[in-house]
């Protein structure tokens, strides 16, 4: 790494590490009070994030003083009396001590200062691995009032030369305000264009302060990788793709900790030495792919690295044994069993080390990802490698908005999260009634309508209009009165008396002075299917489209067991969607191919637990595709059902010639049969 | 929009107490000299009200807009943005008993500001909104009126809204 660069990366750094003991500096005073110990699990997420830091520009001094001071406040919990209260005396020194030594490393040094002799008396009898068991510990407490307390009032490390120049506009607005104040208060038509350049100015410089290009995020990210990997004996090149996608600066700051998280946890225990990557067969380098993009009105990390991957089935058993709840643990996917461990700050791992620790990294990640309202997402296969991908949701800070009108309300959409605008009724789209409501059939997709006045508890207004909104990779459509224009805002958060429940992010006031009240995308497509299933259980009326069964028992009362996965084929658009509502509501996992061919990519790309295909399909028909999947190794027992229209024996033979391994009747298809035929073939959810 | 800002007016503390005592002196026959007290008085459903001018934060003549918040518990009538603020917007005539109003007439009353939680809070009260000055020798006792916390009776017959009830007023606002 050259000189430039490494100085770079130390600014970044001291700057980062500036911000971790703000954060920790609260957190300590609180274990104070022994009530208080919740607060050591945020406590080591952050000395966490400041322990990897430190490794990865090559501080190892810094990460060993770290690293003890995580193993101090897990031992806190366990201590009492006059030794918690030394320990604690101990710790907030230790605080101290670091941050004259990261100012130390701020002025220029490149080395930390003598007080790291004083932290290494202060920490030498701290023997980190001993507290393995206690960092492993299941993670359930919520983050106290205090906590949140102090996220919203967390730090914005700004430019100073933006935030002069902002001052110099405020300054120069207050002097134009105040001369036409003097002046009697009429404002000239020159003293008023002026006043408007210079708050639109302003505006944009405190906007930027905010919104920046999210490869920023990346900076320095891959020399980070290189000097690590070096460390590590392991040869690893990085992928990264960025998209132009800009964000405001704390989610990306927020971002950029947890990218971090996961790279460390992909190099120290996803990627094998190159030996290691040659005796199986791998390229001895490899590959670390890192992806920004924007999708749902959020901002999606994704980091993918070719390593070893995960033992899912030891994961699966110790998390088993460790929940007591081996039911449940087995009824859960591959993915869901590595989200649930990653969660509960699980590691495989018998040793901590100074550059992941032992699963804290991963928990924190899931931890701060569920905290700013994002999630996380994770597969992998043992061999091949991990896929590990976060969101931070965009709109809370900083947003573009369409304005909508229903009746007398007037609201904002995240533009991010919208697809489209139609307009109803005449020279328009025509709804329909679908059996769990209205739907609307728009660019071969149904979609489930519903007036946003009603949704929200108002009157449903003459919905002229549908907002086509799509989160959690759902779309629903929202009927409105008028379309408004598409406006950036910076809302203001209610307090959570007045919006426990999320629905309204923020309220904003619009260049009119009107003001607006920004909806959680998230939330409307949640209301809208939550809507639509109370729909279901209810009788379905004659223009249903297709006759309902009997309603199954209701949703809590359905068995424990794995959910089992559908993929259904078929050509038409609204047969296919009632079969999907139907099965989903039956708790099937349904995934929906419009043709054979699709069929079959589906497949390739994941292996469904049953195939149900129609009988008669343009392209590639059922019996063509039974043939396909029969043909592939992979897919060969694949159960394969047939449904159709015709009762006959011809089509029975043609059916299970081409290898089907049942054949119904759609009059007579339903969730409950499609069960029954599964138990019959061997198949059990 | 008028305003009255009474953040100037320097507010002497625990006055409240001090009418109480007033009051009770008053039931004896004896007579308390106090210097006196700034109070904001209001209206609800015909009968005059005040309260502590150090009770609150300030109070205003008119909303302006007020839209209702989707989701937002019963108790909440909507939002209004007050010198570019958002404040939470609540209504002290409904939890007196009186009918719920509608937020065009809401938009015209006048409110009195507090804090919760850090958020402004409006209360939208009746007017006419006085600031008064009243002297503590003058009250008498007084009892809670149709689910009102009363702390006493004013010398012009206005009813003084109990401290304590008004902010459990504020507290269950949700």
């Amino acid at each position: 790494m050259d000189e430039a660069t490494a100085k770079r990366l130390l600014g970044l750094f001291v700057s980062e590490a500036e911000e971790n003991l703000a954060a920790l500096n609260p957190l300590a005073v609180r274990f104070q009070d022994p009530t208080q110990l919740d607060a050591i699990e945020e406590f080591c997420g952050t000395a966490h994030s400041f322990k990897g830091a430190a490794a990865a520009v090559g501080l190892p001094d810094m990460v060993w003083v770290v690293h003890r001071l995580e193993a101090l406040a897990f031992r806190l919990r366990h201590t009492d009396g006059e030794a918690r209260a030394e320990l604690y005396r101990r710790l907030r020194r230790v605080l101290e001590l670091l941050e004259t030594s990261i100012a130390v490393l701020g002025a220029g040094s490149s080395e930390p200062g003598p007080e790291h002799a004083a932290l290494r008396g202060l920490l030498a009898d701290i023997e980190p691995d001993v507290l393995l068991a206690q960092a492993v510990e299941p993670r359930t407490a919520a983050p106290s009032a205090a906590a949140s307390q102090e996220a919203a009032e967390e730090r914005l490390s700004v430019p100073a030369t933006e935030v002069d120049e902002a001052l110099r506009l405020a300054a120069s607005v207050t002097r134009l305000a105040a001369a036409q104040e003097l002046d009697g208060g009429r404002l000239e038509r020159r003293t008023a264009q002026e006043l408007a350049t210079l708050s639109q100015r302003l505006e944009s410089v405190l906007f930027n302060l905010r919104m920046l290009p999210a490869a920023q995020a990346l900076t320095g990210l891959d020399a980070e990788v290189r000097a690590l990997a070096e460390r590590l004996g392991k040869d690893v090149r990085v992928e990264m793709a960025d998209h132009q996608v800009r964000a405001d600066r704390r989610t990306l700051q927020t971002g950029r900790t947890m990218l971090r998280h996961l790279v460390r946890n992909a190099l120290d225990h996803g990627f094998e030495t190159p030996a290691e990557r040659a005796s199986a067969g791998k390229a001895s380098q490899g590959t670390l792919k890192v992806a920004l993009h924007m999708a749902d009105a959020s901002l999606w990390v994704t980091v993918e690295d070719d390593g070893g991957g995960f033992d899912v089935g030891a994961i699966r058993g110790a998390l088993a044994s460790r929940t007591a709840e081996p039911e449940r643990i087995s009824a859960l996917s591959d993915s869901e069993v590595l989200v649930e461990f990653a969660a509960q700050g699980g590691s495989t791992r018998a040793q901590a080390t100074d550059i992941s620790g032992r699963g804290v990294g991963l928990s924190t990640v899931v931890a701060m990802a569920r905290a700013k309202g994002g999630d996380l997402k994770l597969r992998s296969e043992r061999g091949k490698g991990s896929t590990v991908s976060f969101t931070l949701p965009l709109e809370v800070y900083a947003t573009e908005v369409l304005t909508v009108s229903c009746g007398s309300r007037r609201l904002g959409i995240p533009t991010s999260a919208i697809e489209s605008t139609v307009t109803l009724g005449q020279g328009g789209l025509t709804p329909q009634r679908g059996p769990a409501g209205p739907i609307l059939a728009f660019d071969e997709r149904i979609i489930h309508l519903r007036p946003l006045g009603q949704l929200l508890g108002g009157a449903g207004g003459s919905t002229r209009f549908a907002v086509i909104v799509r989160a959690e990779q759902r779309e629903v459509a929202l009927g409105v009165d008028e379309l408004g224009e598409a406006t950036r805002v910076v809302p203001h958060a209610l307090p959570p008396f007045a919006s426990a429940d999320t629905l309204v992010t923020g309220v904003a006031l619009l260049s009119d002075g009107r003001q607006v009240h920004v909806l959680n995308p998230r939330h409307l497509v949640s209301l809208v299917r939550q809507e639509g299933v109370a729909r279901l259980e209810e009788p379905v009326g004659a223009a249903a489209l297709v006759e309902a069964k009997p309603a199954p028992a209701p949703a809590a009362e359905k068995r424990p067991g794995r959910r089992l996965s559908v993929l259904l084929a078929e050509d038409s658009l609204a047969t296919r969607e009632v079969l999907r509502v139907l099965l989903e509501r039956e708790g099937f996992d349904v995934r929906v191919a419009g043709d054979g061919q699709e069929a079959q990519v589906r497949i390739a790309e994941r292996l469904p637990d049953v195939l149900v295909s129609d009988f008669n399909m343009p392209v590639c028909d059922g019996p063509m595709l039974a043939r396909a999947v029969r043909s592939h190794p992979e897919s060969a027992r694949l159960p394969v059902i047939l449904l159709t229209s015709r009762d006959d024996a011809r089509s029975r033979a043609e059916g299970a010639a081409a290898g089907a391994d049942a054949y119904l009747i759609k009059s007579q298809f339903n969730a409950q049969l499609l069960r029954q035929t599964l138990r019959k073939l061997g198949v059990e959810g | 929009m008028k305003r009255l800002r009474p953040k100037s007016i320097s507010v002497v503390p625990g006055a409240q107490e001090r009418l109480r005592a007033a009051a009770r002196a008053l039931e004896t026959e004896a007579v308390v000299e106090e210097a006196p007290q700034l109070m904001v008085q209001f209206g609800l459903g015909g009968t005059a009200y005040a309260v502590e001018l150090s009770a609150i934060d300030r109070a205003i003549t008119q909303f302006g807009e007020v839209i209702p918040l989707p989701g937002a518990p019963a108790s909440i009538r909507g939002t209004a943005f007050l010198d570019g603020v958002p404040h939470v917007v609540a209504d002290l005539l409904e939890a007196a008993g009186h009918p719920r109003r509608a937020l065009d007439v809401l938009e015209r009353s006048p409110a009195l500001v507090v804090h919760r939680e850090g958020v402004p809070l409006a209360i939208a009260v009746e007017g006419p909104l006085e600031l008064t000055e009243v002297a503590v020798s003058g009250v008498s006792a007084a009892t809670s009126r149709n689910g009102v916390g009363v702390a006493a009776k004013l010398p012009n017959g206005a009813l003084l809204l109990a401290t304590d009830w008004l902010r459990q007023f504020i507290a269950g606002v949700a």
